[in-house]
């Protein structure tokens, strides 16, 4: 059996590690533009002189080796013939295979705001390479205006402030991180990038980069008129999938390659998997479930997403860590919100009859696992009289022969008095 | 011991692979909580479900019983509460337990480990205060009574003595008698605010000037306890070295009522100790007499019993019922105190059979036919054992009384009614008994030479009339120094004895002298160590003085009580020398300390200045305060500090290092 | 592989697991009496939780088949070990993303209370033959079992 993996990043590599797991014998082939296994998340660290390049990978030292996968760097396929069974890469050669995953990922976007696509000084961030680009650019500037205030805007800002510049923040929303936050929450964090001398402007939207005649931006003026100088600009606004070399296959794309439970697309023996994907969140977590799914099914057996709820984001920020789970932000008179406050520890629930659609814990974020799965799996809490922050495994407290827990089985909006 | 099992030797083990196997012994117990390991082509190490004593005779004569014994639970109890082990638990309150833990450094109420530990220690050593002074107490109102009915004074320079040290000028006997037990009980039941007369006349004057200054000379005994109660009780003091400080005052009361009083009183009543070499263990036993078996820790309740049993009337009676006669077999701290006395009931008397935790095993032996007992170390644990062997129990003081025992409290009034119902009791279990039941007692337990008799005042007497040689021998260097090993035995130090007898044994090693009192000289007696052969364990210049004066090593001076005689031989010590009490190369260890009267004792240590070793702590770890107080400050202010070490040799080298700094200090 | 097996109806809440876990992590010595409880550095990598009808419930890592843990860990810190079963971490690798936190869906991890960086993660007292919280427990609430992977 040949198998091909197009992309060497979270759900690639999960998808040839398991497949290597599953098929002692089949010839894996990973083909990729990263000549480096990273995990994207911690990008920002290098930026920080954190973490040096090794030290961003999330294999063991010869995972390749070991699992005898046959790893093509620095190529991109650019066509794939599903007729013939192989794919097309840029330096022209082919490369069969019996099974194929499109893990891909996705690629930042800069939006269209004058002057932002043009600017010499202007980087996104989901490479490796702009995080060393940016981190060259870092040493002689001194201000940097990020233009998006979502984790991964947040991410940079915070490493370019530990370098010593001055960042100014833009955001759309009302706060910053307002997929994950309500204002409270997001208010921690904007209280101590403002206090290490962060910019930050919520609510408005970019409107021009002003170049000079070296081609840089050198300043960013916003829709309110405000205008922030700049030596480098960070945009972190958004993605699209990496899939232009679906064109003429039968693969549905609808901002992202449709599949379905099974990781399968619309074409036999195609398979994708990770942030290529159409219409989930782009989260670590997800990439992983999906590329251990699509390998299960490639290698021949069954073998569906069981845990594809991708609205949950842990972050940490000058040591205050937040936990961010479904949508915490509804604003609906139905639904019923609970809040704990002691000024330092927030805690915060949304739930309508039993079940929780929503939540936030920031700084104490212990065992906060729990309400993923409840809020994942709605899993009533009707039944359980007590503080709903108090809340925990040993509510749902279930052990089987062999010592695993379970969740026990609660009948819906039987309420125990 | 060793079993067959599936016909291997399980002596021996050497695999990883473990399995959960449960062991039946005579079809009745089953080791449970044991890991046996092994494969299967192995060896398997089957451990007893008894632990171990420094006894061996006493350890396999345990392990082989049918009965439940103190050394079988402790298997069954051995994982401890990590927060009762340092002390920082609390239930004074509804809201409680609370525990200190990082994620909760304080009770609901507020309390810090500091005070919890604090409240939690002057409760206990408050509790054991409390149990010394009642000894006192009894012995005081016995003497009284004695007195006014003109009863039988033994110890006539006892009561020359005291009556002399306490300024009563009166010449009749029983006079005098009355009046020291006055005095006794008038300082005892002193308001608190008032302080409590004999302490000066009692206390060697360096020590009652430092006591002074720092504030710690008690009022009443019965009121400091009472008012440490209060104090401990919920949201009162929090303060925890005023509740150290409260601990030192309530170890001034038990050591100098409790303890050193209790002793001379009864000297008075039942007669000073004479040195002599006595029989101790189990063979002591004779079945073919009815055994009477002691426990507890108040001497003068047994004095009218002592004399009714050497009747002819009662001799008789015993004859009558088929028996040679009547013994009384000592057993625990009373025990110890009749021994030390033996001299003055040399014919019913049988001889000490062990301590506390030797308690059930002799009554295991079934060669006991009546338990009298009237304080600790009265353990439960002898009530299921004596009501198989149908052995009769009674209690003479309610605040031992044992669940299946009868009640016949003692007074001094009723005392030939008492005596005479404990006479025909003990005929009638024993007729009622002996055809029913298995004797079983161990072979060869025990020695017939152990030196005894030791008091202050006749080792006094055996060293010339001075203890002048004793300070000639410890300058000369052939005594290093002399170490006070005192306290219980628990089963959670090595086992039964263990470290007990293994730091003794390290001692003497090292040329230092011990004197034991308490539980601790029973073990020690029992493994031989107070017999004079033991000088060849001893090092090679107390070995040489051992020899020459025909002494062992280790010395005994009986009951817990005599903690306070040994207080006296430091104090005669002192005074030749002309220094105070913290000065001298002189050091104690509790270290198989049991009960809170132990932590009692332990507060009087401190207070007298000296260097207390404990091999558990006690309870006090979970507060850093308490700790370094107990371990470090207080050598700054009265002199003494408590050693926590758990390991003998490391415990040996520590108490060495002290005795030998004590000497370089004092130039010798 | 070895597991701790938990009889939630002998657990009487005693805290004793919770003390043995932070014992045998203790820097400063592994006997009860070298642990410092007032000392917040001191941490235990198992809790017990009162249920909703107030009964305890001991909570430990189960060194999952499947670990959650694992799957959304982001930086190689969190892996199985297929030989011995366990899930390990390794702390230097850890990017204190809380993923896993995050993710453990029996709530069993949370991240260290000083600095909220490292992960207090079960590693089963590395190679005791019983971990500690086996051995403080005192109605055997806890015991070793051997599974079938």
């Amino acid at each position: 059996m040949k198998y091909l993996i197009l992309g060497a990043s979270v759900a690639g590599i999960n998808a040839a590690k398991t497949l290597r797991k599953l098929d002692k014998d089949g010839s894996i082939t990973i083909i990729s533009i990263d000549d480096k296994v990273y995990s994207r998340c911690m990008l920002h660290l290098y930026i920080g002189k954190k973490r040096s390049i090794d030290r961003l990978s999330f294999v063991e030292e010869y995972f390749f080796e070991k699992n005898n996968i046959n790893w093509i760097k620095g190529r991109r396929a650019t066509k794939i013939e599903p007729e013939k069974k192989r794919v097309v890469l840029d330096d022209g050669s082919f490369h069969e295979y019996d099974k194929l995953l499109i893990a891909t990922g996705s690629s930042a976007v800069v939006p269209p705001v004058e002057n932002l696509r043009e600017g010499k000084n202007v980087f996104t961030l989901r490479n490796l390479e702009d995080a060393i680009a940016i981190d060259k650019l870092a040493d002689g500037s001194e201000r940097a205006v990020i233009i998006g205030g979502g984790l991964i805007g947040i991410d940079v800002a915070v490493e370019l402030m530990d370098r010593g510049l001055k960042v100014d923040i833009v955001e759309m929303g009302p706060n910053i991180l307002p997929m994950q936050l309500d204002k409270r929450s997001a208010n921690v964090y904007e209280r101590e990038l403002k206090k290490r001398g962060a910019g930050i402007f919520t609510n408005v939207l970019a409107q021009k980069g002003v170049l000079d005649s070296n081609g840089n931006i050198v300043e960013v003026v916003l829709k309110d008129g405000t205008s922030l100088s700049a030596d480098m600009v960070i945009v972190a606004a958004g993605v699209r999938a990496n899939a232009d070399f679906i064109e003429g296959t039968n693969i549905k794309f609808d901002r992202g390659i449709v599949v379905n439970e099974r990781c399968e697309t619309d074409e036999e023996d195609i398979y994708a998997a990770g942030d290529v994907c159409a219409n989930k969140p782009g989260i670590w977590p997800l990439a992983v479930e999906e590329g251990i799914t699509a390998a299960y099914n490639m290698a021949g057996l069954e073998e569906k997403i069981e845990n594809s709820f991708g609205f949950k984001n842990s972050m940490s920020f000058y040591g205050i860590p937040t936990i961010s789970i479904g949508n915490p932000n509804i604003d609906d008179e139905d639904y019923q919100i609970d809040i704990y406050d002691d000024g330092k520890v927030y805690k915060k629930v949304v739930h309508k009859d039993g079940i929780i659609y929503g939540a936030i814990f920031q700084r104490d974020i212990s065992y906060a696992g729990v309400f993923t799965k409840i809020i994942a799996e709605k899993i009533p809490i009707d039944t359980i009289d007590k503080n709903i922050f108090k809340i925990g495994y040993g509510d749902f407290f279930n052990i089987n022969s062999k010592g695993e827990f379970e969740f026990t089985k609660r009948e819906y909006g039987l309420k125990i008095i | 011991m060793t079993l067959n099992w599936m016909g291997l030797n399980m002596r021996k083990f050497k695999t990883s692979l473990y399995l959960e196997i449960k062991v039946y012994l005579k079809g009745k117990r089953y080791l449970k909580g044991y890991k046996i390991k092994g494969g299967f082509n192995m060896a398997v190490n089957v451990k007893t479900a008894t632990c171990e004593s420094a006894d061996k005779i006493l350890e396999s004569f345990i392990a082989d019983l049918d009965f439940d014994t103190c050394h079988h639970r402790i298997g069954t109890q051995d994982i401890k509460c990590g927060f009762g082990l340092q002390g920082v638990c609390c239930k004074l309150c509804a809201n409680g337990p609370c525990r200190v833990t990082p994620d909760s450094p304080k009770g609901v109420c507020g309390a810090t480990a500091d005070t919890i530990v604090a409240r939690n220690f002057l409760r206990a050593v408050s509790a054991g205060s409390a149990c010394y002074l009642h000894i006192v107490e009894k012995a005081a109102w016995n003497l009284m009574e004695t007195g006014k009915n003109k009863g039988n004074i033994k110890g006539k320079d006892s009561l020359d003595e005291l009556a002399s040290l306490f300024g009563i000028a009166e010449d009749d006997e029983y006079e005098k008698a009355i009046k020291i037990g006055e005095r006794v009980l008038g300082d005892l039941y002193k308001p608190r605010f008032e302080r409590m007369e004999l302490v000066e006349k009692l206390t060697y004057k360096p020590r009652y000037d430092r006591w002074q200054e720092l504030g710690i000379l008690p009022g009443g005994a019965k009121s400091e306890v009472f008012d440490s109660l209060i104090k401990t009780s919920t949201n009162l003091n929090s303060d925890p070295v005023d509740m150290l400080l409260h601990a030192l005052r309530l170890g001034i009361c038990t050591g100098l009522y409790g303890l050193f009083l209790t002793n001379r009183l009864n000297d008075i009543m039942l007669g000073e100790p004479k040195i002599r070499l006595a029989s101790v263990g189990f063979k002591v036993l004779d079945t073919d007499y009815i055994n009477i078996m002691t426990t507890g820790h108040q001497h003068s309740l047994f004095a009218h019993l002592e004399e009714a049993l050497t009747t002819d009337h009662a001799r008789e009676k015993a004859r009558e019922a088929g028996a040679k006669g009547f013994k009384l077999i000592g057993s625990t701290c009373v025990g110890q105190d009749m021994q030390l006395r033996g001299e003055h009931n040399q014919e019913v008397f049988a001889g000490h059979t062990g301590n506390n935790f030797t308690s059930e095993a002799l009554i295991a032996t079934g060669a006991i036919d009546l338990v009298i007992s009237e304080f600790n170390c009265t353990f439960p644990g002898l009530e299921s054992i004596s009501e198989e062997l149908m052995i009769k129990m009674i209690c003479i003081d309610d605040v031992a009384k044992k669940a299946n025992a009868e009640l016949v409290e003692y007074s001094y009034e009723d005392r030939e009614k008492i005596s005479s119902y404990v006479i025909e009791e003990a005929i009638k279990s024993y007729q009622n008994r002996r055809d029913k039941v298995v004797i079983n007692i161990p072979e060869n337990h025990g020695n017939d030479n152990t030196l005894t008799g030791i008091s202050e005042d006749s080792l006094r007497d055996f060293l010339g009339g001075s203890y002048k040689p004793l300070i000639d021998l410890i300058a000369k260097g052939y005594i290093k120094g002399v170490a006070g090993i005192v306290g219980c035995s628990n089963l959670v130090s090595g086992g039964h004895d263990v470290f007990t007898v293994k730091l003794t044994k390290e001692l003497i090693k090292r040329d230092i002298l011990v004197l034991s009192a308490g539980c601790s000289s029973g073990g020690l007696e029992n493994v031989g160590l107070m017999s004079p052969e033991a000088a060849d364990l001893a090092g090679g210049l107390l070995r040489e003085v051992c020899k020459d004066l025909g002494i062992p090593p280790v010395l005994n001076f009986g009951p817990c009580l005599s903690i306070g005689r040994l207080e006296q031989v430091a104090t005669e010590l002192a005074s030749i020398l002309n220094v105070d009490l913290p000065q001298l190369p002189l050091v104690l260890s509790a270290p198989q300390w049991l009960e809170e009267q132990a932590l009692a004792d332990g507060a009087f240590g401190l207070a007298l200045g000296l260097p207390l070793h404990l091999a558990k702590p006690p309870y006090i770890t979970g507060s850093k305060l308490v700790t370094k107080v107990l371990t470090e400050d207080l050598e700054e202010l009265t002199g003494g500090r408590l050693i926590l070490d758990d390991d003998v040799v490391s415990t040996a080298n520590r108490l060495e290092a002290i005795i030998l700094a004590k000497r370089v200090a004092l130039g010798i | 592989m070895r597991r701790i097996m938990i009889d939630r109806y002998k657990c009487e809440a005693c805290l004793g697991c919770v003390l043995g876990c932070m014992v045998e992590h203790n820097k400063k010595g592994k006997s009860i009496y070298d642990l410092d409880l007032e000392d917040m550095a001191n941490e235990s990598r198992n809790h017990v939780e009162v249920d909703y009808e107030n009964r305890p419930a001991p909570i430990i890592c189960r060194h999952c088949e499947d670990p959650e843990c694992v799957t959304t860990c982001m930086s190689g810190a969190m892996t199985k070990n297929e030989e011995t079963g366990l899930v390990e971490y390794d702390k230097d690798k850890c990017a204190s993303c809380f993923m896993c936190v995050m993710s453990c869906p029996y709530g069993v991890l949370k991240a260290d209370r000083i600095n909220n960086e490292v992960i207090m993660k079960c590693d089963m007292c590395s190679n005791r033959e019983v971990p500690r919280c086996v051995e403080f427990c005192p109605t055997r609430a806890l015991y070793m079992v051997e599974v079938a992977r």
